[in-house]
């Protein structure tokens, strides 16, 4: 049995040493980690005003908590407010140019008192992104604000969704969270759930190796200013292929803009979004005997659960949720009755986000069509309106928490 | 994409530091089995662990009686449970399907409910293993008598999801060799670089040319016939980047631990013509093709006819061994009758021996119509066969 082994390819050089070579692996790695480490610790993405598809998730780009703290970093000083903006495309500002962008008239509206960073994604949760990265300096901002959106009669994963939950992961396997027993609990369900024992293994792998090895800081850095390695979805040509992802810029349209006249409330999805805006309370909401539209208790039980375990108690104080309404060029098109339903599913969703201990305002109602770009976007002129609204509210809350005097 | 989880890492990580720095062959094998059962488990699960067991049982005990009815049957059984778990749906819809639709709808139904969700982790590689095997043994060669080295063979870590399809008589000394601590420093450090070859091809080149091509390939027609020919070199370069990648990173584990497992590229695209493809393109697998399907057939000992017979029956078997679909017996029978050209073309009166004396003298030519031959091949071995026919047309602009 001991016939002719397979050919090899050839073999090293007379000078190769082993020893050498796995030594020079073990401090290039090492190197790396240390560079890694570095690269997490300085803002790389100069004039940052919010996360361009370039730099998301949805762009196979995957932010890391230290670039993200870097970026509030380089933005808010220790002496100022620091109101961070979370929630979906929404409050990314789709449909606003950056120089029109909601959050920076609120950074205008609030002066330079306060710092306001855009760290919403789109399509995230209030739980998501920029929730994991106020709650990871809640101790070197301790006068913060977390401002984030949600839609009418919706609870929450404690430990954010599905797309961005990788924030979370990180932070959490850090040690950057707080201590909130009923999360860690929710955590170790999640994680330990059978359907998903091999990608829990995996993450908890991942995350305890980047902690160390920090290779998703070196890379993102090598990848945002240096060439990146995966192809940018949204570019077609092949020579973008590898371009680094600070060569995309922010190229976010104003809905307003004549040239795209037909983006805005096109007629070809009008049936099928005035369909989403029925259905927002068909299934959450019953008619009782007596004739009352009411919310059903499941949905309430299960809200107030998913709200009370969103946050840790003493960041629900300083989280602002609004309430995001559709706009009145489809709520108009609903009966009379079909409004008024509408209309009490979102005073009773303010009610319950209040009742857990959140502030929380509804917003859209006294808006007009041309303030949304569609069914749930605001164009700049109803993102300016939402930045008074919000600027109202973070004054109060920084006077009631005594961030301000 | 097993080899690219942090688990994957972690578990070969742990395993090939205690391999090595354990004492004693028998604590080595021991260790090394335990850690295969683990990684099997942990991928194939309870259902998929099964069938390996009881096959592996079947054939240790076939091959340890050296009966030729018991090898036979043996190696049928493992045909036939590859069969059953790859092709079950594919010959129900090739077969039944014809006589009658509703027939096989209700045949299809039946073998869903005894089947499980996806075939047994590795079962291309370990049926023909075991075929390998029992054949070997059949002729005369020796059984592998220790069960926990024929328990390594069958489910050593490294080559179980993805090959390279080991041959006993080479894997069984050189288990012995490293589980009996005769493994310099060197077989880490060349193995090491080999993984990292193997990431560098897999995740690097081959999963960004993965989102290039899906991204691309739609709009095929779309685009200038130079972007055509780069999505093709993209599909092109993308399994052999794939394929090779992950052969590298199992030769290389293997190699960590001293283990050395066969070759299965070598530098394919470079070859000169689709025979000279054959010897560079997955090679394991084309030698157990050519040892076990077409020498049994009769080779090239019975004329022309039969030997081209031979290599469409042998390379139609192998493309449906890459999956259970017409497009893959299409794509084996396109290099199947590439090949038979490429063997006899030279015979034909006149303009053959010209042909010949053509391509060894300008031997770019004979590498470029072989690139193009296997590149446009690729289509369809990736898409079905009317949409790999269209793009085959727009490459040529047509």
């Amino acid at each position: 049995m001991s016939e002719n082994l397979p050919q090899l390819p050839p073999g090293p050089d007379q000078g190769f040493r082993p020893s050498w070579f796995l030594g020079g692996v073990a401090i290039g790695l090492a190197a790396l980690a240390f560079l890694g480490r570095q690269a997490g610790r300085t803002d790389y993405h100069p004039d940052f005003i919010r996360l361009v598809t370039a730099v998301t998730p949805e762009d196979n780009y995957y932010p890391t908590v230290d670039e993200l703290c870097s970026i509030v970093r380089t933005k808010c000083s220790p002496d100022q407010v620091l109101v961070i903006v979370g929630g979906n495309s929404i409050l990314a500002g789709v449909w606003q140019p950056a120089a029109e962008l909601w959050s920076e008239k609120l950074q205008a509206d609030l002066g330079p008192r306060y710092a306001v960073v855009n760290l919403a994604f789109r399509g995230s949760e209030p739980t998501d992104g920029g929730a994991v990265i106020a709650e990871a300096l809640r101790r070197e901002y301790p006068r913060q604000i977390y401002v984030a959106n949600e839609a009418l009669v919706t609870g929450e994963d404690t430990y954010g969704s599905d797309p961005y939950r990788f924030l979370f992961w990180q932070a959490y396997f850090s040690g950057r969270l707080m201590r909130f027993p009923i999360r860690d609990f929710r955590v170790r369900e999640y994680l330990l759930d059978k359907v998903r024992r091999k990608e829990s293994l995996d993450i908890v792998i991942r995350e305890l190796a980047d902690r160390v090895l920090r290779f998703h800081d070196l890379w993102n850095r090598i990848g945002y200013e240096h060439f990146f390695t995966v192809p940018n979805m949204y570019g077609g040509a092949i020579p973008e292929l590898l371009a680094p992802r600070r060569d995309f810029p922010d190229e976010e349209r104003d809905v307003t803009d004549p040239e795209l006249a037909d983006k805005w409330y096109p007629p070809s999805s009008e049936a099928a979004e005035l369909a989403i805006v029925r259905g927002t309370c068909q299934l959450t909401y019953e008619m009782t005997p007596g004739g009352v539209w009411e919310m059903t208790p499941a949905t309430r039980s299960e809200m107030h659960r998913t709200l009370m375990e969103a946050f840790p108690d003493p960041l629900k104080g300083r989280t602002l949720i609004l309430i995001s309404r559709s706009s009145p060029h489809y709520i108009s098109q609903l009966t009379p009755l079909e409004q008024a339903h509408y209309d009490q599913a979102a005073r009773e969703t303010v009610a319950i986000w209040k009742d857990v201990g959140y502030p929380c305002i509804d917003y859209g109602r006294d808006f007009g069509p041309e303030d949304f770009g569609d069914r749930t976007h605001l164009s700049k002129f109803g993102g300016k309106k939402l930045a008074d609204l919000v600027a109202v509210e973070i004054r109060e809350i920084a006077v009631r928490r005594g961030y301000l005097k | 994409m097993i080899f690219t989880t942090y688990w994957f890492l972690a578990f070969a990580l742990l395993a090939i530091v205690v391999f090595r720095i354990i004492p004693g062959k028998r604590s080595r094998l021991a260790w090394l089995a335990v850690a295969c059962a683990v990684f099997h488990y942990h991928f194939a699960g309870p259902a998929g662990v099964l069938p390996i067991i009881v096959l592996m049982i079947l054939t240790y005990f076939a091959g340890l009686s050296r009966r030729r009815g018991l090898c036979v049957a043996a190696m049928l059984a493992c045909t036939a449970a590859l069969c059953f778990y790859k092709y079950s749906f594919f010959l129900i819809g090739a077969a039944v399907a014809p006589v009658s639709a509703s027939f096989a709808g209700r045949v299809a139904l039946d073998a869903k409910s005894v089947m499980p969700g996806a075939p047994p982790l590795g079962i291309s590689f370990f049926a023909f293993e075991f075929v390998h095997y029992l054949f070997e043994v059949r002729r005369g060669g020796e059984p592998i008598r220790n069960p926990l080295k024929f328990l390594l063979f069958a489910i050593f870590f490294p080559s179980l999801v993805a090959g390279p399809i080991k041959r006993y008589t080479q894997f069984i000394p050189s288990l012995e060799r490293a589980a009996g601590g005769d493994s310099p420093l060197s077989d880490v450090a060349e193995g090491l670089w080999r993984v990292g070859t193997g990431f560098f091809k897999k995740v690097m080149i081959a999963d960004q040319l993965t989102l290039y091509v899906d991204q691309a390939q739609p709009h095929f027609a779309e685009k200038d016939i130079f972007v055509r020919w780069f999505i093709l070199a993209a599909i092109a370069f993308r399994i052999l980047m794939d394929f090779s990648g992950y052969s590298d990173i199992a030769i290389g584990c293997a190699r960590m631990m001293g283990i050395r497992l066969p070759e299965n590229f070598n530098w394919p695209y470079a070859a000169r013509n689709i025979q000279d493809f054959w010897q560079r393109w997955h090679i394991s697998l084309t030698s157990w093709i050519r040892d076990y399907i077409y020498i049994p057939l009769g080779g090239n000992r019975h004329g022309p006819v039969r030997r081209i017979g031979n290599g469409l029956i042998a390379f139609a078997l192998c493309g449906l061994w890459h999956g259970p679909a017409w497009h893959f017996v299409l794509w084996g029978i396109y290099h199947g009758a590439g090949l038979s050209v490429c063997a006899t073309y030279r015979q034909i009166p006149g303009v053959g021996p010209l042909i010949g004396r053509l391509f060894e003298r300008e031997t770019y030519l004979a590498w470029l119509l072989t690139l193009v031959f296997t590149w446009l091949g690729w289509l369809l071995f990736f898409y079905p066969v009317p949409q790999a026919l269209q793009m085959g047309r727009l490459a040529f602009g047509l």
